[in-house]
């Protein structure tokens, strides 16, 4: 018997119990449908994730290489880590679009001070605009200081302490900073902090602070990459370069923030979150597959008559055997695929509520239809063994 | 070409046997017209079962045309069914939910035959036993004997080498039983070695050859002369 007749006659005999046969789909489609539309979701999350970890704003892959200095109690002033000579070195990667050095400065800024002739390590920051906050005693930076590069600081009680023994000593006193002096017109509460998270200890004007020969160090490079580059990769090539040829090699070590670790851990639990829910939906699927089994054995014991016909006329087990066999696959297969494009469509529809789209990949197609027909097959083996196995002589009389 | 040398057969009866064929001897030459007459349970449909390949479960040996067939495996038993035989039953047994023409169709699918050059064979037997035009009828709207005669179409559509026939006129009233013996005759002449089983003397009686069966043992074996029509 040719595999093609095989099918036309699954096919018309499921068409005979069509009310049957969809009732018994529905199970396939619901399970199948629950499956993919879960994990086109699931993927959907785990891509906008990865690209939000990954890209700036404007949805473009960067890193950002930082230069740390050496202690070196000998050299107090800062330094630039970067130069052009390093831009030119790692722009001969091709794989980056823009390297651009930039300070790692974001209003704080570390720098040596001498206060009454002891060294400090300060952590200072530099305002752009009148501060009177955390004052404890005397005055604030006005605007009048600002507008007239007056060199005065405010200083934290603690290094007021260490200078001038009090608070209201060090009041007037002096600062040096960076090889400048500055009045300290006030001192300030310990716990000082700009934005909640970084404490200061010092105070002064940018302007004046800047205009007197000291310097913002540029410590950090952001590269920008090709899209589809594998960012973690070509960033550790270029750290690696920049330890042993960049400009300040000598001096400190270069090094970055690997994403890819987070990114991976990051996706690794998406993964796991929506394998999970699968395989409770995936719980659905069985149930269906139950429900294949009891309508193959139903219909194999209705036509029990028809079976020991085809056997008269030649029909060998095998051929029975594959009748039953492809019906409940045929059933199976059908459901998953209608499941398949009713997934999609669920979680097209679902995305379009939510911040992020649901990805359908060739693979979850592989998914839903190698898991129907392996439903097929597990859930129709048995009846359609049984349709084999039947003996004709007593079917037949 | 059908030669059975000391057939038995029996059956389990929980832990008794019950023998239905007793030491059966018996040879059908290619062109015979062979009528099998026996009471109920005389063990007739059983031996009947066995010449036509449905049973395979017996002792003693069966050559067909220098096949043995007691050797085969269930798969061969099941393609010299499809092959050499054509069975029709005393209740037709047509699958309902297909047309005539799929009906009588089927032992070609399951030989193989392109559906194209099913389709033109079965037409062809179809006017062969007098139901032209019929391929897309339903079995449950033809009469009694014409259902038979669909079973008889499908019986020789893949030109087997014998027909059997167990008790073909049995569901039939006696008129709707003349046309449908008449037709066994026609085949016979046109070649086909006909077998059928029958309780009905009428029916043994316009066979060529009479084998009269009781309690599992042949009684008779006897060439008919009778030519009435």
């Amino acid at each position: 018997m040719r595999i093609y007749e095989l099918f036309v006659s699954a096919l018309r005999s499921l068409w005979a119990n069509k009310r049957r046969s969809i009732l018994t789909m529905l199970g396939i489609i619901i399970g199948i449908a629950a499956v993919i539309t879960i994990l086109s979701l699931g993927d959907g999350v785990r891509i906008e994730t990865l690209k939000s970890l990954q890209a700036d704003s404007s949805g473009q892959q960067s890193s950002e290489i930082n230069f740390s200095k050496a202690y070196n109690p000998d050299s107090s002033n800062e330094i630039s880590g970067f130069n052009d000579n390093d831009i030119k070195m790692v722009q001969n990667n091709s794989k980056v679009v823009k390297a651009k050095i930039q300070s790692g400065y974001k209003g704080i800024i570390s720098g040596p001070g001498k206060i009454n002739g002891k060294n400090v390590m300060g952590i200072i920051y530099l305002t752009t605009k009148p501060n009177h906050e955390y004052l404890i005693a005397g005055r604030g930076i006005s605007k009048n200081d600002l507008l007239n590069n007056n060199p005065v600081a405010l200083i934290s009680k603690s290094i007021a302490k260490k200078g001038y023994v009090s608070p209201k000593n060090a009041i007037n006193a002096g600062i040096e900073l960076n090889g400048v002096s500055y009045t300290i017109a006030g001192v300030i509460e310990d716990e000082a902090e700009l934005k909640e998270y970084q404490n200061y200890d010092v105070v002064v004007p940018k302007k004046f602070y800047m205009n007197n020969g000291a310097d913002i160090p540029h410590d950090s490079m952001k590269l920008t990459f090709v899209k589809g580059a594998d960012v973690s990769k070509e960033t550790r090539a270029i750290v690696q370069d920049l330890n042993k040829k960049g400009s300040q090699h000598g001096n400190g070590s270069y090094d970055f923030m690997d994403m890819g670790d987070i990114l991976k851990g990051a996706s690794d639990t998406i993964k796991a979150v929506t394998y999970f829910v699968v395989a409770i939906a995936s719980i659905s699927l069985f149930i269906a597959g139950i429900g294949v089994m009891n309508m193959m054995y139903i219909s194999v014991s209705e036509r029990t008559q028809e079976i020991g016909i085809r056997m008269a006329v030649g029909a060998t087990q095998h051929q029975i055997l594959w009748q039953f066999l492809i019906e409940a696959i045929i059933l199976t297969l059908t459901g998953g695929m209608i499941g398949y494009l009713s997934g999609i469509g669920l979680a097209k529809i679902i995305s379009s509520f939510l911040p992020f789209k649901a990805i359908v990949t060739f693979s979850t197609f592989l998914l839903a239809f190698g898991t129907s027909t392996i439903i097929g097959l597990i859930f129709g083996i048995l009846p359609a063994k049984t349709a084999s196995n039947k003996n004709l002589i007593e079917i037949l009389r | 070409m059908i030669n059975l040398t000391s057939v038995n057969k029996s059956y389990r009866q929980g832990n008794g046997k019950y023998q239905v064929l007793y030491d059966v001897n018996l040879k059908v030459k290619s062109g015979e017209f062979v009528a099998i007459m026996g009471p109920s349970g005389s063990g007739k449909s059983t031996l009947i079962d066995i010449i036509g390949f449905l049973d395979q479960n017996f002792e003693g040996s069966y050559i067909f045309n220098e096949t043995v067939v007691s050797d085969l495996s269930r798969r061969d038993h099941a393609k010299l069914r499809n092959r050499s035989v054509g069975f029709v039953f005393q209740n037709f047994k047509l699958i309902n939910n297909q047309n005539v023409g799929e009906n009588v169709g089927l032992p070609l699918l399951y030989a193989g035959v392109k559906r194209h050059d099913i389709h033109v064979r079965v037409n062809k037997v179809l006017d062969q036993v007098g139901l032209t035009d019929s391929y897309y009828k339903m079995p449950k709207n033809l009469s009694g004997g014409q259902q038979q005669r669909v079973a008889i179409a499908r019986a020789i559509v893949a030109k087997p080498s014998f027909l059997v026939a167990d008790e073909p006129t049995g569901a039939l009233d006696s008129e709707t039983s003349k046309e449908i013996i008449k037709l066994f005759k026609e085949l016979n002449q046109n070649g086909t070695t006909v077998i059928l089983v029958t309780h009905d003397e009428k029916v043994a009686s316009q066979a060529r050859r009479l084998i009269k069966i009781l309690d599992g043992r042949i009684q008779s074996d006897e060439e008919i002369t009778n030519e009435d029509l």
